[in-house]
């Protein structure tokens, strides 16, 4: 809030973001207090490390990696503590994430449609940022999007062996100007390149996790970005409305996910789970070339959903107020997930859940 | 010498303000249901649709776009009007000369900026839309609305309840006003009116009309509460003061007139549409409008696809 009316100051978008895992449990739980399960998320995920300040208005929530909507549901239950290590907590004990006001982000449901085991209507993901940030003359942002892999677990009775169809995605970032007021710079529809099943390439895995995820230990390799899912700067230029003789004011991105053959083929039967959007599944990262800090946007490989707090399967809450992060600062997030019986699932059950969270907002870069 | 944006901004800015305030507004819409036969990846909307046709200026605020629920006489899969195929065709619109939201097809999913989702319970069933202006419904004022079922043979058989409800306030007592009115629909039948008394305005005062609101049952709908909004089209307009003149232009195909707009685009503030608002209204003098071209972006000529896209324009008239 500080420098919103100094004109010298420029928005640039920001996340922080972390992955932890609980257990299924085989049995229902009969003790509600020892009911829940703590995950710590790390403390270096959402510390500043840049010399701007940060401010994080949006703290987003959703199951990562999983092909099966049943790991979201129970997040609405999760329970949350933020705090400054040695210096501020932002309550006493856990918050109860249902009791605060969600922003309103959901598709239409699908569960009276025609196809009401699809994993959402239109597959949309969208950040509208808080400041739209200004990108100047030649400036390109990049912004890559990772493949996925399709066949998740091949030989799970529920979804069926075998290869699954193709997905898309298109990619958009929204600017202002030209005869209507706006504009979409466009990367136009791409198959989403398919990772091999258990060859490690990020974020692939062999089951309805991100393995690699629970070690913390691994990040995107050099084949986690094929040319399918970049947003490629000649693109970025042809999609010029202004003429390349000003800076271009970018207010947000869209990720349009067609998974409509995925969907369809996976669930054949009357019992077989709902489909997660992939977003859960894709990462991303993004930042400007000729921008006004150079720096990534997040630390590589964000899931999509935890960088869409405005369209998307995470569950998005506002903040109050917003917390800023002066540089060096970091912060603490604790959450506790109930311990949730999913039913006799035998290939699922030992295997662990991921949980995302993420506080989104702007740095304030000094001009 | 290409203009600069700020400058461009300036004359757009000075342009919307030469239009005067209105003396009063009505909504308008335009929609056009755009027909792919799996013979052309491209194709054009009806160039006499998104057009002024009278003579005071209008100004659209939102588009919005759905599938047109279809029988899958192909066995299509996923079955034809399938309502995430949005995400398979692409759109671009052209006035004077300029494209938006790009030279290129923006899948229609992608054209998404408004939160629209209504609860589960009602989200099959319900198009909401919140007027940005007003309009008067004058004492002794009323409302003509019709109606008429989708030509489909795959709905369930049986008479549907389809309500249309107007809300408001008294513009001297401010106090709420609700006027709805319902009419039993089957396929097959010929539009049917809705009965006149349930909108008429017998107070003494001046109504506000601030949204309106439909709903489509299903013929079962003790057991499926949750309603099918795509089954049914309609028209609206004032009758009394204002223009007396239907709020929806559509397409005329040569043989028979088919003027009432699918009830999915009757949404443009809760529904299942797509819902795109504008970033900036967009003024059309008389005569004037925008044309617009859609693709299918997943074409694939050895295996051709029928599907009808609907296309719509929302937003006012500001009669001065």
């Amino acid at each position: 809030m500080r420098f919103r009316d100094k004109k010298d100051i420029l928005f640039e978008p920001r996340a922080y973001w972390d992955v932890g895992t609980f257990q299924r449990v085989d049995n229902i739980p009969t003790d509600q207090d020892s009911s829940y399960q703590e995950i710590t998320f790390n403390k270096d995920s959402f510390r500043n490390i840049s010399r701007n300040p940060v401010q994080l208005t949006k703290l987003n929530l959703c199951s990562i990696g999983a092909a099966t909507q049943d790991a979201l549901d129970i997040l609405g239950m999760a329970q949350f503590v933020i705090s400054a290590p040695n210096r501020q907590s932002w309550s006493f004990s856990p918050l109860d994430a249902s009791t605060w006001k969600q922003d309103p982000k959901a598709e239409p449901s699908m569960l009276y449609s025609e196809s009401p085991k699809a994993s959402g209507l239109w597959g949309l993901s969208r950040w509208n940022f808080d400041h739209p940030f200004m990108l100047p003359r030649n400036g390109v942002v990049q912004f890559d999007v990772s493949g996925v892999q399709y066949a998740v677990n091949p030989g799970d009775p529920e979804t069926g062996p075998g290869e699954i169809g193709n997905a898309y995605y298109t990619f958009a970032f929204m600017e202002r100007g030209g005869l209507f007021g706006g504009n979409a710079r466009l990367r136009q529809r791409q198959t989403i390149f398919q990772n091999t099943p258990g060859g490690g390439v990020w974020p692939a895995g062999n089951g309805p996790v991100f393995p690699l995820y629970q070690g913390k230990v691994s990040g995107p390799t050099v084949n986690t970005w094929s040319p399918a899912g970049v947003f490629r700067s000649k693109t970025w230029r042809e999609n010029e409305v202004t003429e390349g003789q000003m800076s271009s004011a970018i207010e947000g991105f869209q990720v349009l996910v067609d998974q409509i053959t995925t969907d369809d083929e996976a669930t054949v039967g009357p019992n077989t789970p709902t489909r997660a959007p992939m977003s859960s599944r894709l990462i991303c990262r993004a930042r400007t070339t000729a921008g006004p800090s150079g720096e990534w946007w997040w630390r590589e490989g964000a899931p999509l959903c935890l960088v869409s707090p405005d369209a998307g399967p995470a569950i998005t809450y506002k903040l109050p107020e917003a917390i800023t992060l002066e540089p060096g600062d970091q912060l603490q997030i604790q959450c506790f997930v109930p311990r949730v019986y999913f039913g006799q699932a035998p290939d699922y059950s030992t295997l662990p859940f991921n949980v995302g969270v993420s506080l989104t907002g702007f740095a304030e870069v000094s001009g | 010498m290409s203009m600069n944006p700020q400058e461009l901004e300036n004359i757009l800015r000075l342009a919307n303000k030469n239009i005067s305030e209105g003396v009063f507004y009505e909504p308008r819409m335009y929609f056009d249901i755009v027909n792919f036969t799996g013979q052309n990846q491209r194709e054009f909307g009806n160039p006499s649709i998104f057009r002024n046709g009278e003579k005071y200026p209008v100004r659209i605020t939102h588009l919005c776009f759905a599938m047109r629920e279809q029988d899958n006489v192909n066995q299509q899969d996923p079955v034809a009007g399938d309502e995430r195929m949005v995400a398979r065709y692409g759109l671009r619109i052209r006035q004077h000369d300029s494209y938006y939201m790009n030279v290129d097809f923006a899948p229609l999913a992608i054209w998404q900026n408004c939160h629209t989702a209504p609860v589960q319970s009602i989200s099959q069933g319900q198009s909401t839309w919140k007027f940005d202006k007003p309009f008067i419904l004058s004492s002794r004022d009323t409302m003509a609305v019709e109606g008429i079922l989708e030509p489909l043979t795959q709905l369930t058989p049986g008479p549907r309840r389809v309500t249309v409800a107007f809300t408001g306030y008294g513009l001297l007592s401010k106090r709420p006003y609700f006027r709805s009115g319902f009419r039993n629909l089957d396929v097959g039948q010929p539009s049917q009116g809705f009965p006149a008394d349930n909108y008429r305005n017998d107070g003494a005062e001046p109504i506000a009309i601030t949204e309106m609101t439909v709903f489509c049952a299903n013929p079962d709908q003790y057991q499926n509460p949750a309603g099918d909004i795509r089954a049914v089209r309609l028209r609206v307009r004032q009758v009394g003061n204002g223009t007396n003149q239907w709020w929806v232009n559509g397409p005329v195909p040569p043989v028979t007139a088919n003027p009432w707009a699918p009830g999915t685009v009757w949404g443009p503030t809760t529904g299942r549409a797509v819902v795109h608002k504008l970033p900036r209204e967009m003024s059309w003098e008389p005569n004037e409008g925008f044309s617009i071209e859609l693709a299918n972006l997943a074409y694939d000529p050895l295996v051709p696809r029928q599907d009808q896209v609907v296309i719509s324009a929302l937003g006012y008239i500001v009669v001065t």
